[in-house]
């Protein structure tokens, strides 16, 4: 009950302020999308970062170390630490200073402009808001399933088809209705302020849990001494291919839907100097706890007596919610089960669809006349409350596991950063080449899904790489022979993108 | 050698240490406590901050936040085949 307890007062919270983020929405489009370009340096950062992280981060790290050793950390987070600030300067940056001169407010705007071609708009839209769905998914799942984790036994009366714990579509459904709720009233404004709260919680909840953890098994020392030798060395564990490929992974920031918006909140170029640098601090801070928890888990035995804390058999992803069950208190465990929820924010996303939806769709193909600002709000809230419907409806089909269904949603996107990079950096790329490239990734990407077993060969590998270095090397091959064999774009299009001096 | 091209070469270099293929079967485990593959990592992840901190100081663009944008909207881009 009492996890039950400290899950609502979490999301009371959450409701709390985005009520008080209402005072300061503006109206208008402007303010509903990219909060008036008006966020400053920590604000941009925390929002970033919790947009930036999600279930994994928490649930699927510990998950992972427990079942693959602590290379966990080197292939997800260390590389993201270099990859995601490199993302934000190479790309986020040039994006946001363009965005802010010619007031594009998605992706899609930028590219019709930079190649002079509405089809390609509607090529890209579902791409990607098509991955934007399993990415959604994936939240909504991991929520689910901490929450039943930690209420075990909780409504024994209420929900005995689950051992009393909260049923995974009742907490689904509650968590889509709140995010619905702050980003239906605030868009992007509420949701900035909301992701700075639950930055802060994630990370603080994580290291709770690993210092008490800790103090539990006797110390860190002791924790150490008797986990598995073979969970603390890459060897067995992952080829070192893989390992390497994985650099590509984190690429998929540099595309997301939902990231491009955030950077386009930011008021100054400045702003992004703190996400730079506190971007790797924060991933440390955040993922470290949570693995070495993972690798304390294979050898972890509950304090007086001679059972493990995870017995065999039992689903990895369930190693977070038994290590904090089993030796910490309830009370820690809904603290721990708030972070988590806090680390899966879904707001930025909804925001995302429903500006593509209205400025891609609707605007462009009727006119920016043609509707009131106001209206194009609602018409936002609306597609947004309808891709939420469509997205819990899908909760309840067939569901592969939370890492497996993120790896290939971020494989997707990540296989499209040549074509953004060449659009920013080379002044050669065409039109005809960004539509190839598009038609390529995207039928590679679908080719590889179905032959992993539409994600459920978790080790399907090429040539002992992951699938994402098929995707980028097609993608920029695609991209350089296409546009060296067709007309180089005009000069006045030359002229508007690439006019920046750098010092 | 520019400031520019120091930190590209320390980045490049940090790129080329992740692959820490030297520790891949290492077990040992540092102040007892952190296997030492995990704890080279959190500090090459230091390490990354402290390039990017050397990117803003010593490597930032200008001109970025130069222009004022025109409207709050993109150029508008009818319908038709790609040029």
């Amino acid at each position: 009950m009492i996890p039950a307890l400290i899950i609502g007062l979490y999301l009371s919270i959450v409701v709390a302020i985005g009520l008080v983020s209402v005072r300061y929405f503006r109206g208008g489009t402007a303010d509903y999308f990219v909060a008036s370009r008006s966020l400053g340096p920590v604000v941009l950062f925390m929002t970033v970062f919790g947009t930036a992280m999600t279930a994994f981060a928490m649930v699927g790290s510990t998950a992972e170390t427990f079942d693959y050793g602590v290379g966990t950390f080197g292939k997800l987070a260390s590389w993201s630490a270099l990859v995601h600030p490199a993302c934000f300067f190479l790309i986020g940056l040039p994006l946001w200073s363009l965005g802010k001169r010619y007031g594009y407010v998605t992706q899609i705007e930028y590219f019709r402009d930079r190649f002079q071609s509405s089809a390609l708009g509607y090529a890209l839209f579902p791409v990607l808001a098509g991955l934007l769905i399993p990415y959604v998914l994936i939240g909504l799942l991991g929520v689910g399933s901490v929450v039943s984790g930690v209420t075990v036994g909780a409504f024994p009366e209420a929900f005995a088809a689950t051992r009393g714990a909260i049923p995974p579509w009742l907490t689904m459904a509650v968590i889509s209705a709140v995010v619905l709720f702050y980003v239906f009233i605030g868009g992007a404004r509420s949701a900035a302020l909301v992701n700075v709260f639950q930055t802060i919680v994630f990370v603080s909840m994580g290291l709770l849990a690993f210092w008490l953890i800790a103090d539990t098994l006797g110390g860190m020392e002791a924790a150490s001494a008797t986990a598995k030798p073979a969970k603390a060395v890459r060897a067995g564990n992952i080829g070192e291919l893989e390992f390497f490929t994985y650099c590509l992974i984190p690429l998929s920031i540099g595309v997301f839907p939902h990231v491009f918006q955030n950077f386009l909140t930011a008021r100054s170029a400045a702003s992004f100097k703190l996400l730079l640098v506190m971007h790797p601090v924060a991933i440390l801070l955040a993922w470290l706890p949570c693995i070495l928890i993972g690798f304390w888990a294979t050898g972890a035995m509950v304090p007086g007596g001679l059972l493990p804390v995870v017995p065999s058999g039992i689903s990895s992803n369930a190693v977070l919610g038994l290590m904090v069950a089993k030796l910490t208190s309830p009370v820690v465990s809904g603290l721990v089960a708030a972070g988590v929820l806090a680390a899966i924010s879904l707001d930025a996303q909804f925001i995302a669809i429903g500006t593509m939806f209205t400025r891609d769709i609707v605007v462009h193909h009727f006119s920016p006349t043609r509707f009131s600002d106001r209206a194009l709000v609602n018409i936002a809230r609306g597609f947004i409350v309808l891709m939420v419907a469509l997205t819990y409806a899908m909760t309840f089909l067939e569901t592969r596991q939370i890492f497996a269904l993120g790896t290939w949603c971020f494989t997707g996107y990540a296989g499209l950063v040549p074509l953004l990079l060449a659009a920013l950096h080379w002044r050669r790329v065409t039109a005809p080449a960004a539509f190839a490239a598009v038609t390529v990734t995207a039928v590679t990407w679908l080719a590889l899904f179905v032959a992993a077993d539409f994600g459920a060969n978790r080790k399907f590998l090429i040539g002992g790489m992951l699938p994402v270095a098929t995707l980028v090397l097609v993608c920029t091959v695609t991209v350089v022979t296409v546009s060296l064999f067709t007309r180089p774009p005009p000069d006045h299009c030359l002229a508007k993108f690439f006019p920046i001096k750098t010092s | 050698m520019s400031k520019r091209a120091l930190i590209a070469t320390y980045f490049v270099l940090l790129f080329a240490l992740h692959q820490d293929f030297w520790w891949r079967a290492d077990a040992s485990l540092v102040f007892g406590i952190v296997p030492v593959s995990l704890a080279y990592h959190a500090v090459w992840t230091l390490l990354v901050a402290v390039g990017w901190g050397l990117v803003a100081t010593f490597a930032w663009p200008t001109n970025l936040d130069d222009t004022p944008a025109p409207a709050d909207a993109p150029t508008t881009v009818k319908s038709g085949p790609p040029r």
